[in-house]
């Protein structure tokens, strides 16, 4: 279990995950997601153009682009900042 | 950068960890001085008398509070545990892919057990003072009111340690949920600064445009 996680948190997970290509099936189970909102957010992520969909004979993938790096640094800054706070005592 | 991160946060985790074991420590001992409380109380010849009562409903209390503190500490430890043995997985140096999937985990660990976590700290407290007002309680043998004080006289002197040891699991309880509070007000901190920032990460995401 994932536990409770914000939509951004869930796009920043795909968007990483996806930096080599994967099926939507290996998607939904690493991100823990079910497969109708997985297919709401790889939809919304590429209609975005931060996903782009690889067609390969019957297989289709899907593999984040490089547009998605302002997001995905922006994110990582965000998260990592909110470390700058840290309860300042010992046991 | 990445580095002092990764060691913070898992500094953090171990301290988080520390602090709810430690709670869960004291929930226990709050369970068996509370029962000790009750069966001494009942031995003795039962609920006759102000001290005799208040022993129980202090010794009650603390066993109830402790039951529900071991409760929720031991959800919130389950989720300590599994995300240790997760950041303990991770190659080192850690990436800075690998931090920030990290400390989402955090993030939404904390999120789940918000109420968990803060059942710990009211139980804590009240189960503090609880076991204060028993171990106060165990050391009187009369307590009596008149309009201009009060007078109590102690038991013997083989009461004494026990009162002193509630009274040090009472310290303790209080002290493990201002850690407890800390903690909590730092990590409401950070939660709040994510929604802050949502609305930047609308605007990249290009949402704002909507």
């Amino acid at each position: 279990m994932r536990g409770r996680r914000t939509i951004y948190e869930i796009y920043w997970e795909i968007l990483i995950y996806c930096k080599s290509p994967r099926s939507f099936t290996s998607i939904i189970n690493r991100c823990d997601l079910n497969s109708k909102i997985g297919q709401e957010h790889l939809e919304f992520l590429e209609t975005r153009g931060y996903l782009e969909i690889i067609q390969e004979e019957t297989r289709t993938s899907y593999r984040t682009t490089a547009k998605a790096d302002g997001y995905i640094d922006h994110f990582t800054h965000l998260y990592q900042s909110l470390f700058d706070t840290i309860p300042r005592f010992k046991i | 950068m990445t580095l002092n991160i990764s060691e913070q946060s898992a500094r953090e985790l171990r301290r988080f960890f520390g602090v709810t074991l430690l709670n869960l420590v004291l929930g226990v001992l709050a369970i068996a001085f509370g029962l000790q409380g009750i069966v001494t109380t009942l031995e003795q010849g039962g609920i006759l008398g102000l001290a005799p009562l208040i022993r129980l409903l202090a010794g009650g209390a603390g066993v109830i509070l402790g039951l529900l503190w071991i409760r929720s500490g031991t959800q919130v430890l389950k989720g300590i545990v599994a995300l240790r043995e997760e950041y303990r997985a991770v190659e080192k140096p850690i990436s800075e892919v690998t931090l920030t999937g990290l400390i989402v985990r955090m993030v939404s660990l904390y999120r789940d057990h918000q109420g968990s976590v803060s059942i710990m700290i009211l139980a804590g407290t009240l189960c503090g003072f609880s076991l204060f007002v028993l171990g106060l309680a165990t050391g009187v043998e009369v307590f009596e009111i008149y309009n201009g004080g009060m007078t109590f006289t102690l038991n013997n002197l083989l009461i004494i340690p026990a009162m002193v040891l509630t009274l040090g699991v009472a310290l303790a309880s209080l002290l493990s949920s201002w850690y407890f509070s800390r903690f909590v007000r730092v990590w409401n901190q950070r939660l709040h600064e994510i929604e802050k920032s949502e609305h930047a990460l609308k605007t990249t995401l290009g949402l704002m445009e909507e």
